[in-house]
């Protein structure tokens, strides 16, 4: 029994160092410079390659050292790849944390599949040098020297780093630049110099522990990205960001518990750090060695910094200027686009397209859905959610298992359903997340879209588990004796997607969508207006919930499969680059963007194959980096420009010119 | 000046952290008068505003409106009751236009902030309303554009319409006339006395030419302590306030 349990701590203390290696680099990186790097984990199993083929290839030439010297190769690997996204593209960004998550994330993207295009798919496995190739017994297990090198190799770094950051001169204009950004660049203190620094070291100490870790983190060019990120968030959350002691000791709780439940819960223990997590976060928002403040001056910082509160990054330049604008009109007499000649066109979709068209274009209408509901919260609203597809994946699940375990086939009551699911689940989510802001929120939402994931995973007896849930259903109205097919349901997707999409719009142009404008652009002034701009927020959280809900829904549908990634961050970042692409705060952006990238999804999978991701990643790339405000304003522009040509004497003309005044006044704010 | 209060002031402290801005500070406000609020640089006149309008509540002591304990009542709430506010920095809403920064000041009085399917635009009564306040400022030609294009006076008339936008029984304005030139103080004060009309005030400002043709009563705050309550009249003639806060510049 105490060898067992001893065993246990030094498995769960080993696991704990490797996690807290990897997460000291996040967390100074958010807590210096509040930036989310996204790639994190990407750069560590980047890294992680590297080295292993390196040891592989000196190992077999009979180079003395090979293991050092791989480890010191992974080491440059990882400080490489963080000089060169600190310099070449992070600096550009740092107002903007939703640019940086998704430019991050379009950097794991790159990376996997250059390395999976390099070295091939296969899971790599990490070597153990020769010299730590033996191993004690305890009890009647055996335990490697490699845990033990590991421990201590965690315990010197934990040591060397607290040094650095708490006795020496760079540590501490290090905590002077987390303390005050603005007022330690007035004293002097070269900030650009310091963040880049504090980011090679996070990205170098990554590099260096994908040799060590790699044994207990798993090494592919699949999972481990996205699993090594989540885990180094998670250790951050609970241990708070910007302290290396927060990273160490909320390294060693989820190491020690993953050991433990391993053993004596083998079900919970892929909860158990989304567990903690969230306990945490009941109980130390800002992480058990967290200062307090962390959280609150991130807030603050928000608040302060830009008049348009924690909005600035997606704000389109053209059309929140013009609250009020009508575009001139094309069609005399018609105010605003001509919205009935785009549904026309959906309408007469299917009479000219394949049958694979029509099909793309039930996912381009599904996602123009799934972006709209996310422009509730992230355009309207300018809250930083990057975990709505937790949402679109609830609809759809909720969906699926109603009909499979209780045989309802109605489409109505599985509307209904989903919908008070839907709102339910919203309600309680977003009742925690609202309590946080800024890069915070951004996170906070993540986690949840990841937890709801894991519980799709794991709970196979339910859900399918990783192979998905599969549910063959045709929505049944009642009322019409349809013979379901591909065309059939496009239609029915078609009239849904309209009908939510002129909910919406009411919505938004009612009294309320303009609250939810006011609290983005002003929250304390609405407060003082008379606003409960906590409730504001509450209710577009669960609105956006409810649309995403039946987005979800219809992707039951037409999929008739559905499984855990549906649910998790690389979904929700879709709508997220959807929106930017075509611009916020609009609904005809979403559809735009929905159109352009699973156009560009379907045809760069058919034209690249599996390259295809890396296109994506690229995508995001150029978005983050060239069309921040979206296409939408050159589009509005465009759309003037021919109204005034077609009716130079046309009835709008006033309006244009009240535009250009707007649309000029949002540059000079800028 | 009747004698009816509308904001009971009870031994208000107020500290961040170790410290103490305010000290049982305990004052009246009478329906329908103009309080104006004076005292050196941190003597907590802009605390005061805040403690009052509900900006971080008072760490003792209490706030009575219409009778009713409001020292921990949120600022909507605050509202909702009749007390509206300005904000010393033009706190607007900046990428929004001018119309618009008005409906949603008139709209935020109203119960009912969840009509899903009502627009502001088609609400002929506030239509009406931020109409009116905006021809009486000038401004209405100028609806459709964005505040930061505005003047800076332009700017701060549209901080006290916002203020005033409701119907409130009481207004607080702190530093209405900062950074205003002196050229325009004269017809901002019109302006703010035209806006005023039958509403209760407490302001607080440097400007002692605004101070002395708006207010009715005048309030001095030394060192988070109220020094002395009076008229114009009153104020001016009291030595220990020429002393402090007049003296330099009436020498």
């Amino acid at each position: 029994m105490f060898y067992q349990i001893l065993n246990i701590i030094i498995n769960g203390v080993s696991y704990g160092m490797v996690l807290f290696l990897i997460a000291t680099g996040m967390s100074l990186t958010m807590g210096l410079m509040r930036v989310v790097n996204m790639s994190h984990g990407a750069i560590y199993m980047f890294s992680g390659y590297v080295a292993v083929k390196t040891y592989t290839t000196l190992n077999s030439s009979g180079v003395p050292c090979a293991w050092l010297i791989a480890l010191l190769v992974g080491t440059l690997v990882g400080a490489g790849f963080g000089a060169l996204l600190e310099i070449g593209f992070l600096r550009r960004l740092y107002k903007y944390p939703t640019y940086q998550v998704l430019l991050t994330i379009g950097m794991i993207n790159i990376l996997n599949n250059v390395a999976q295009w390099i070295w091939g798919g296969l899971p790599l496995s990490t070597p153990t040098p020769g010299f730590l190739s033996g191993g004690v017994w305890i009890g009647s297990t055996k335990v490697g020297y490699f845990r033990f090198f590991v421990i201590v190799v965690g315990l010197v770094l934990a040591v060397l780093l607290w040094l650095f950051q708490d006795k020496t001169r760079v540590g501490a204009q290090i905590r002077a630049g987390m303390d005050n950004r603005e007022i330690s660049s007035t004293l002097g203190i070269n900030n650009r110099l310091i963040f880049t620094g504090v980011f090679v070291l996070g990205s170098a100490i990554a590099g260096f522990s994908a040799l060590l870790g790699g044994s207990m983190t798993g090494l592919n060019t699949g999972s481990t990205s996205w699993n090594v990120l989540t885990y180094s968030i998670i250790v951050v959350i609970v241990g708070g960001a910007g302290s290396i002691q927060g990273a160490l000791l909320g390294g060693l709780i989820l190491g020690l518990a993953n050991s433990f439940l391993t053993v004596y819960l083998p079900n919970f223990t892929s909860f158990s750090f989304y567990a903690i997590l969230i306990i945490v976060l009941l109980i130390k928002p800002a992480g058990l060695l967290g200062r307090k403040m962390d959280v609150n001056k991130a807030i603050e910082a928000d608040l302060e910094k830009t008049g348009s509160k924690g909005f600035g990054d997606v704000m389109p330049r053209a059309e929140l200027t013009i609250t009020h604008s009508r575009m001139s009109p094309l069609l005399v007499g018609y105010r605003g686009f001509p919205w009935f000649i785009v549904v026309l066109f959906l309408a007469l979709c299917p009479l000219f397209f394949s049958n694979y068209n029509v099909s793309m274009m039930s996912k381009v209408l599904i996602y123009a859905l799934f972006a709209a509901s996310l422009d509730i919260v992230m355009g309207y609203g300018g809250m930083r959610s990057f975990g709505h597809a937790a949402f679109f994946g609830l609809g759809g699940y909720v969906m699926g298992l109603v009909a499979s375990f209780w045989g309802i086939k109605s489409f109505w009551l599985l509307l209904i359903i989903v919908v008070v699911f839907s709102a339910v689940a919203s309600a309680i989510i977003s009742y925690f997340t609202l309590k946080f802001s800024g890069t915070y929120f951004l996170i906070i939402t993540m986690a949840f879209g990841q937890l709801l994931s894991a519980i799709a995973e794991k709970w196979s007896g339910v859900t399918g588990g990783s192979d998905g849930l599969n549910v063959s259903i045709n929505p049944e109205l009642g009322f019409l004796n349809i013979k379901w097919g591909g065309t059939s349901r496009y239609y029915f997707v078609l009239i849904v997607t309209v009908i939510c999409f002129i909910l919406l719009k009411l919505i938004m142009r009612s009294s309320f969508g303009r609250s939810i404008v006011g609290v983005r652009e002003n929250e304390g002034r609405m407060r003082a207006l008379g606003y409960n701009t906590w409730l504001t927020k509450y209710v577009s959280c669960i609105l956006a919930g409810v649309f995403a809900g039946v987005a979800g829904m219809l992707y039951m549908y037409i999929y008739r499969t559905i499984n855990p990634t549906v649910l998790n961050l690389t979904t929700s970042a879709m709508p997220k680059i959807m929106l930017i692409l075509g611009g916020v705060a609009t609904l005809w952006g979403p559809a735009i963007g929905a159109a352009i990238i699973i156009f560009f999804q379907t045809y760069s999978g058919i034209l690249f194959s599996e390259r295809w991701m890396l296109l994506l990643g690229l995508l995001y790339v150029v978005c983050v980096l060239f069309l921040r405000g979206g296409i939408s304003p050159y589009l509005m522009r465009l759309y003037n420009w021919a109204g005034h040509k077609l009716f130079p004497d046309g009835k709008g003309a006033a309006v244009p010119k009240r535009s250009n005044a707007s649309a000029n006044a949002g540059k000079e704010a800028k | 000046m009747s004698a009816r209060s509308i904001i009971q002031c009870q031994n208000l402290d107020k500290a961040f952290g170790g410290l103490k801005i305010l000290t049982g500070v305990s004052f009246d406000i009478y329906e329908g008068e103009r309080l104006a609020l004076i005292g050196p640089n941190g003597a907590g006149k802009s605390t005061l505003i805040n403690t009052i309008g509900g900006q971080g509540p008072a760490t003792a002591g209490k706030v009575l409106f219409d009778g009713k304990d409001i020292t921990y009542a949120k600022p909507n709430k605050r509202l909702q009751m009749g007390m509206a506010r300005s904000f010393q920095g033009n706190n607007l809403f900046w990428k929004m236009s001018i119309l618009d920064n008005v409906l949603l000041a008139l709209h935020g009085g109203e119960k009912n902030h969840f009509q899903m399917f009502k627009t502001l635009e088609n609400r002929k009564d506030l239509l009406d309303k931020a109409e009116h306040l905006l021809k009486n400022a000038d401004l209405w030609e100028k609806r459709h554009i964005v505040p930061t294009l505005l003047s800076y006076g332009e700017q701060r008339l549209l901080e006290m319409m916002l203020a005033f936008a409701c119907d409130p029984k009481i207004v607080l304005l702190d530093e209405p006339s900062a950074g205003l030139p002196t050229v325009e103080a004269g017809k901002f004060a019109e302006r703010l006395r035209a806006l005023s009309e039958g509403i209760t005030l407490l302001f607080c400002a440097h400007d002692l030419e605004l101070v002395f043709t708006l207010a009715d009563r005048i309030m001095v705050l030394y060192f988070g302590q109220i020094l002395k309550i009076g008229t114009p009249d009153e104020i001016r003639n009291d030595p220990q306030v020429r002393e402090i806060y007049l003296g330099a510049e009436e020498v």
